[in-house]
């Protein structure tokens, strides 16, 4: 006996069979459209109509009282230029979202290597994860303290090397965004780690058992093994800093108390400060605009990145 | 979450409208702590006009100003608000939303409740657009108990009897001045008071873009500034409790607005007994003897004010001295009309020197200044306070003047 | 190559005792599967040896050292894992090469060890792809491959086949054997599938609970279990288990029946002692099927159902209310119902004592 032929499929039959999976896709797609509307409705209006509204004004002469139907071009995105501290700003943001990046991942990931296994270890984790549910003011006006001149840092500093030290780290102008940006790192370490330590878990043992029986050591292991497969983890947690890093927002406005000179703006305080300090709405949305193309910029290029590292793991 | 939020403010700030609405009048005001003192204004000014007036606060500042900018642009001037005299009252009138008081002040002066002087305060190109809710002068407020364990005898009346009580006092182990720099907003205060005290008319054209903030008028009040640091006569501009340094009786004394006098006394520093005040002498003999002076305008709208000719009522019940009066009670304030009582011992003796030495009535920087410059100069101020070297000053002088040019230019 | 020892074996997790004590020597070049039911501890075993797991207590020799401290890169061993446990980041080429490559061997010598395991496993056209890209059996030579350029003096395989489907386990398992007899390894192979010990074992360990139940050739295991735990778990399907009493002479009694035993095989208690009789299934033969055995007892019992596996039958039947199982070689269709007479092979039957489960069988 012969094997079965493959029985001739007519042209009729085919069309059918399209017009039945396009009518079903239909049928599913009209569903889904009805559970999604009130959310896209939502979205559309507290979202998308405002950063529209936004991109709108950014291209008036809206300031204080006037000019929301002058056509201004590009004059704000000019002006920008031309701040006399802007490279204080663009400093300060870079300097944000670098330590953003790497700060909390780095110690977030110390201590999730460290803690994995301790005794106690929940404790630790819910320890270092409690700054993350206290409000950014609050956490900036508990370290607005710790940094004051007779604040805990420097009793303990003086304790250390046995003379006072009454150093004013939220008045100099080249500690003020260090300081803020470690109190942000006290904040945020704790939701870093507890990614990294889910991420973690997420590694199969098995292969690092191998290698431990390949003859790594613990170092190794980490480098060729436990890092390459924590790397997608790595860079969602990037993302989220980098996001954190270019709006970071409360601290500073907490903590720099009236950003003496401006040396510790960063962009999305200036963004605040143009447009309600001093009333120039357009110039405060185009800045709002700038910031936000940046972060969606470096957000999709880690995306991408992100994407290709889980491919090459999986 | 984000958007419940917003759902939730959307609904607070429907169910403040049909509140504002069943109103036939809403004064919108900023003044955090003056509430026992608004509620007896507005009760009041309901009385005086039969017209049913609510209050409504909304803080902070920069909230306040965006929601009264935006009602205006969006055409809905609100009927009566507070604002801010000098361009801050300049840039309001330009709107043309705002009525015209001339008649109420023609009246109130005539009556002998303003002189001339506060009428200034409160007019743009001669024209008066508000009247006041109060006017505070700046006096030195100082420690009677500092000034007699130093031996001084009497307020200083010239410079040189300043500098010597200054060193008198930190011979005695006060600091002579309280000069914090808290909320972002203090740094112009001993910037603007030297300028006053070596030119006034400089510091005049500081705010109006016709003097440079780094030519010779600015140098010298800059280089007396610096000076007075090295001596240690200022406290520690990190201190964030503004008034600690008078209160523990560390410092002696205290540039500041007169309604300060009314914070002392709740910690305890009766005015009168323990604080008096003085003006700062000016630096030389020829110099103009002047005061600074900040005014806190209210505003009516043009439209309400044709549409309900009783605000005006209410208007004037708001200049009269009841209302002064009222207000003085409730809060110590002082509203600047001259047949209301002094509300404390600071502001008669302040009332008394500026009848005996009628010295020149200067708007405060802050509301002088282009308000876009405002916090940009400010911080500039703030950071020499903090950094009060020579080096420093020159760099905030340098950095000023560019942030004003750019201004300028762009005008 | 190297012999391995265990010498007291006790694994203690907190107050659990998961191995109990265990002596094992495993010979240089043979291939020793520890089997057992899950729980028994057989992998525990193997990771101890591996160095994954610290030695409560007693001692490990290697190829004649004591290697109780030494870490596993050091112990000359490699393992294959359940999971196979590539790296999965990385290229079957680097997951060969990167043992070696962290301990610093010359990219000479990492060439010509990873082009030999990959010439013998057949990996040439897969060095680049990455394990995700291979199917099943290529990981697994993969695996294994890993562990041969270790060059080690001894194998451990914890459970390699059993991710595998049916058909390639056992083309592996033949693999497997293959590679061990061409490399003359000494290889510890754990699995739960006696059927993969049977096939592979030069020696089988059977473990129970955290102890050796039996150490064994496969057949002397499968012939002579030393106690009823053994019986049970070797052989498929399972020994017929049922409560028998000894008779007069060398007969056992159990189903109404007497079953004629061999003079000599047991040591057999009184008559009237209750004992557990063991009969494997393709000792009780249907009539008409495979040969009649000449010493035994006749049975006949109704056809509960039949399994049919094509070469044979597995028919249950019931005799009495007790279940019994028989092998029925060139099988021919049997009706649920239908009434079948067998012969129990008298010479094949086990004995086991009722109270020690412990066979009755002469050394």
């Amino acid at each position: 006996m012969s094997a079965p032929l493959n029985p001739p499929i007519s042209q009729a039959i085919r069309a059918e069979a399209r017009k039945r999976e396009i009518a079903a896709r239909r049928r599913s797609g009209r569903v889904a459209l009805l559970f999604i509307a009130p959310a896209l409705g939502l979205v559309a209006l507290f979202l998308l109509f405002p950063v529209v509204f936004n991109l709108g004004l950014s291209f008036t002469r809206w300031q204080r009282f006037s000019g929301l139907d002058e056509f201004g071009g590009l004059m704000n995105y000019q002006r920008l230029f031309m701040v006399p501290y802007f490279s204080d700003v663009v400093i300060n943001t870079a300097m944000w979202v670098i330590g953003a990046i790497t700060l909390p991942l780095a110690f977030g990931l110390g201590l999730a290597l460290l803690l994995r296994g301790v005794p106690g270890e929940g404790l630790f984790k819910s320890l270092f994860f409690l700054p993350r549910v206290l409000a950014p003011a609050a956490v900036g006006t508990i370290w607005f303290y710790v940094y004051a001149p007779d604040g805990v840092i420097n009793s303990l500093a003086g304790a250390a090397v046995g003379q006072d030290i009454d150093y004013g780290w939220l008045f100099e102008s080249h500690t003020i965004t260090p300081a803020i940006i470690m109190t942000f790192v006290w904040q945020t370490l704790g939701i870093n780690m507890v990614l990294l330590l889910l991420g973690m878990a997420a590694i199969p043992r098995d292969p690092i058992e191998a290698a431990h029986v390949d003859g790594a050591s613990s170092w190794q292991i980490f480098r060729h093994i436990v890092w390459p497969l924590l790397l997608p983890t790595v860079f969602v947690v990037t993302i989220l800093n980098v996001i954190a890093g270019f709006t970071a927002f409360d601290l500073i406005w907490v903590m720099a108390n009236g950003y003496p000179a401006q040396r510790s703006l960063s962009l999305a305080v200036y963004m605040y400060y143009e447009t309600f300090s001093n009333s120039r709405w357009a110039f405060g949305a185009a800045i709002a605009v700038m910031l936000s193309a940046l972060v969606i910029l470096v957000s999709w290029a880690l995306t991408v990145m992100q994407s290709r590292v889980e491919e090459r793991i999986r | 979450m984000r958007v419940s939020t917003l759902l939730a403010s959307a609904a607070i700030t429907a169910a403040g409208w049909t509140a504002a609405s069943a109103q036939d009048v809403t004064f919108y005001y900023d003044k955090s702590g003056w509430d026992e003192g608004f509620a007896a204004l507005i009760e009041g000014a309901s009385e005086a006009s039969g017209l049913d007036i609510a209050g409504q606060q909304q803080t902070p500042t920069d909230r306040y100003q965006a929601y009264i900018m935006s009602s205006i642009a969006g055409g809905a001037t609100p009927a009566i608000f507070t604002w801010w005299n000098g361009k801050q009252l300049d840039s309001l009138v330009e709107t043309g939303e705002i009525a015209d008081l001339t008649a109420l002040w023609d009246e109130a002066i005539e009556a002998g409740w303003f002189s001339e002087a506060e009428r200034e305060l409160f007019s743009v190109d001669g024209t008066p657009y508000a009247i006041p809710l109060n006017v505070a002068r700046w006096p030195v407020l100082y420690n009677k108990d500092a000034f007699e364990a130093a031996g001084i005898e009497q307020p200083p009346q010239s410079w040189d009897e300043l500098i010597a009580a200054a060193d008198a006092l930190k011979e005695a182990g006060y600091v002579p001045f309280n000069a914090p720099a808290v909320g972002g907003w203090m740094g112009f205060i001993w910037f603007s008071e030297l300028m006053i005290r070596t030119d006034p008319d400089a510091f005049v054209g500081l705010t109006d873009g016709s003097v440079p903030y780094d030519g010779p008028e600015v140098q010298r009040a800059m280089e007396i500034w610096t000076d007075f640091y090295e001596r240690g006569y200022f406290t520690d501009a990190r201190e964030q409790d503004e008034t600690r340094f008078m209160v523990n009786e560390e410092a002696a004394m205290y540039l500041i607005g007169e309604w300060t006098a009314g914070i002392l006394a709740n910690r305890g520093m009766e005015p009168g007994e323990q604080i008096g005040a003085f003006l700062l002498p000016p630096i030389d003999a020829e110099t103009e003897n002047s005061v600074i002076v900040e005014a806190a305008p209210i505003v009516f709208s043009a439209d309400a004010m044709e549409e309900m000719p009783a605000l005006m009522d209410a208007a004037r019940y708001l200049m009269s001295p009841e209302a002064g009066n009222a207000l003085g009670a409730a809060n110590g304030i002082y509203s600047g009309n001259l047949m209301t009582d002094a509300p404390n011992a600071i502001v008669s003796d302040v009332n008394a020197i500026i009848a005996e030495d009628a010295p020149r009535s200067i708007v405060r920087w802050w509301e002088a200044v282009p308000p876009e410059l405002q916090g940009d100069l400010v911080s500039q101020m703030n950071a020499f306070m903090l950094d009060p070297t020579e080096e420093n000053a020159q760099r905030v002088m340098d950095d000023m003047q560019a942030l004003n040019e750019s201004y300028w230019a762009f005008q | 190559m190297a012999s391995v020892e265990l010498k007291d074996f006790v694994k203690l997790y907190g107050d659990h005792v998961a191995i109990k004590g265990i002596d094992l020597h495993v010979e240089d070049g043979e291939f020793c599967v520890f089997v057992g039911p899950s729980g028994c501890g057989k992998s525990t075993l193997l990771r101890m040896i591996a160095g994954l797991e610290t030695i409560s207590h007693g001692d490990l020799t290697i190829g004649g050292r004591v290697v109780n401290d030494v870490p596993s890169r050091d112990r000359g061993i490699a393992m294959v894992f359940q999971s196979y446990a590539l790296y999965p980041h990385m290229s079957v080429r680097d997951n060969l090469g990167f043992g070696m490559r962290i301990a610093g061997q010359d990219r000479a010598e990492i060439d010509r060890r990873r082009e030999g395991a990959a010439e013998m496993l057949g990996l040439g056209p897969y060095m680049d792809r990455r394990p995700s890209e291979l199917s099943g059996g290529q990981r697994q030579r993969v695996a294994i491959g890993r562990a041969m350029v270790r060059e080690p003096e001894v194998f451990l395989f914890d459970e390699p086949l059993s991710n595998l489907d049916a058909k390639l386990r056992n083309q592996t398992r033949l693999e497997i054997k293959r590679l061990q007899q061409q490399l003359g390894a000494t290889v510890i192979f754990v699995t739960h599938d006696q059927i993969e010990a049977m096939t592979l074992a030069d020696k089988i360990v059977v473990l129970q609970d955290g102890l050796v139940a039996q150490t064994g050739a496969p057949l002397d295991v499968f012939e002579r279990p030393r106690n009823l735990f053994v019986a049970g778990f070797i052989g498929a399907p399972a020994m017929n288990i049922l409560p028998a009493e000894i008779g007069e002479g060398p007969v056992v009694r159990a189903l109404g029946l007497e079953i004629p035993v061999e003079d000599g095989v047991f040591d057999l208690p009184l008559p009237g002692t209750s004992v557990t009789l063991g009969i494997r299934s393709e000792d009780i033969v249907p009539d008409g099927h495979g040969q009649r055995p000449q010493t035994g007892a006749d049975v006949s019992g109704a056809v509960k159902f039949s399994e049919v596996l094509g070469n044979e039958s597995l028919i249950f039947f019931d005799v009495g209310g007790v279940e019994l199982v028989s092998r029925m070689q060139r099988p021919r269709p049997v009706r649920a119902g239908e009434t079948l007479s067998f012969r129990i092979d008298g010479t094949r039957i086990h004995l086991f004592d009722t109270e020690t489960e412990t066979t009755l069988r002469r050394d």
